[in-house]
């Protein structure tokens, strides 16, 4: 037989189970973007390093193109100095206008998979700085979220069957 | 604050975000295509006399093929070419005798010329490193562009004659290290040139003039 009592404050124990839940679901979120903020600020300091990182790179392995006894600047700086302005300071502004965003954090991918790309042109395609890209993964893996750990992946992946088509020299 | 933990929106922000979405994506784009341009593009090839030149102060070896090298010390691009000969060494394992040319303009000195390009090739098997000064063997066997490979057979005559790397300044497996391998090996190959990527080996006067080693 079935006792009342095990339903007496049934409706209430159902209210404060709703209750938890809510509070748990917005400590969560919470949370969740907390650390999307702040995996933002840490890609700031990285974009910077990594802009400064590509120019020194550019002086010191390719700072001038020759012909003959006449040197001028090497492409590579001028790319080092624009392209990578663009490749830094878009996601920087990004992470300071809005922090958290779900763009933001993809946009973050997209760039440091392009960062990956530049420096690779820049040490002429030494394996070592393919390795960029692998560190890269990691450090986007801190922003817990699979979809920008796909968004990585799909420029990368995109990349190569590009450049196999094109270029299957630079791939393969 | 709205449900997702954002602040409010903030209309002045689009603006700037749409704006700079335009100047990121037009900088990429053109930066990327400049970048693949000159990574693609192809140097001048040599006019490689059909036969070994006689006056060619380096003692010709009958015995096997003849590669000669003829590169700018301070090149970017010639790094990957010169590794890319170091490769083709380890493959043809002593098949070919290797003779590396650097440029030396009469303005500068040895050192000048001694550049980490230089130390490396010092350190492919089999490969005589020399100074080339003021281009005299670069003229001698028509290079023009710092990475040029001009091959010989044993019987002196013009095998092959273009680059060692598929692009400008990469290494990674081309057209021309397969080719010559293929010469070497096989006795053929599919074509006798490759494209060939690196800084000038000639200094421009004017435009009318050309230039000059």
């Amino acid at each position: 037989m079935t006792d009342v009592n095990e339903f007496a404050g049934a409706p209430d124990e159902a209210a404060r189970e709703m209750a938890i839940s809510a509070r748990s679901e917005a400590l969560f979120n919470e949370t969740r973007q907390r650390r999307y903020e702040r995996v933002d600020r840490m890609f700031v300091y990285l974009m910077l390093a990594q802009w400064v990182f590509g120019i020194v790179l550019a002086l010191c392995f390719s700072p001038y193109g020759w012909s003959g006894k006449i040197k001028q600047a090497h492409l590579h700086v001028q790319v080092a100095v624009f392209l990578g302005a663009a490749l830094s300071l878009f996601p920087i502004l990004l992470a300071y206008l809005r922090p958290g965003w779900v763009v933001t954090r993809h946009v973050i991918a997209i760039n440091q998979m392009l960062w990956s790309a530049l420096l690779i042109h820049l040490t002429g395609g030494r394996i070592e700085t393919h390795f960029h890209v692998f560190g890269s993964l990691a450090f986007l893996a801190f922003y817990f979220d699979w979809k920008v750990i796909l968004t990585a992946t799909v420029v990368v992946a995109g990349d190569h069957f590009v450049r196999g088509i094109f270029w299957p020299e630079s791939v393969y | 604050m709205n449900p997702h933990g954002r602040a409010a929106e903030k209309p002045k922000y689009r603006a700037i975000i749409f704006f700079a979405t335009i100047v990121w994506a037009a900088t990429v784009l053109y930066g990327g295509n400049l970048l693949w341009t000159y990574k693609t593009t192809p140097s001048a090839g040599a006019t490689a006399p059909v036969m070994w030149p006689e006056n060619v102060p380096v003692r010709f070896d009958p015995a096997r093929a003849n590669l000669v090298l003829l590169a700018h010390p301070h090149c970017p691009c010639t790094r990957a070419s010169i590794v890319e000969l170091n490769n083709l060494s380890a493959t043809l394992r002593g098949k070919l005798a290797i003779h590396v040319f650097f440029l030396r303009p009469a303005e500068f000195d040895e050192e000048w010329v001694k550049t980490a390009s230089w130390d490396s090739a010092l350190r492919i098997p089999g490969a005589t490193v020399h100074i080339d000064e003021e281009g005299l063997m670069a003229a001698r066997f028509g290079a023009v562009t710092s990475g040029q490979a001009v091959l010989y057979g044993h019987d002196r005559e013009l095998l092959f004659s273009g680059g060692l790397t598929a692009v400008r300044g990469h290494v990674g497996e081309g057209a021309g290290v397969d080719r010559i391998v293929s010469l070497i090996t096989t006795g053929k190959s599919d074509s006798s040139e490759s494209f060939v990527f690196g800084c000038s080996l000639l200094t421009p006067n004017t435009p009318q003039q050309g230039g000059t080693l």
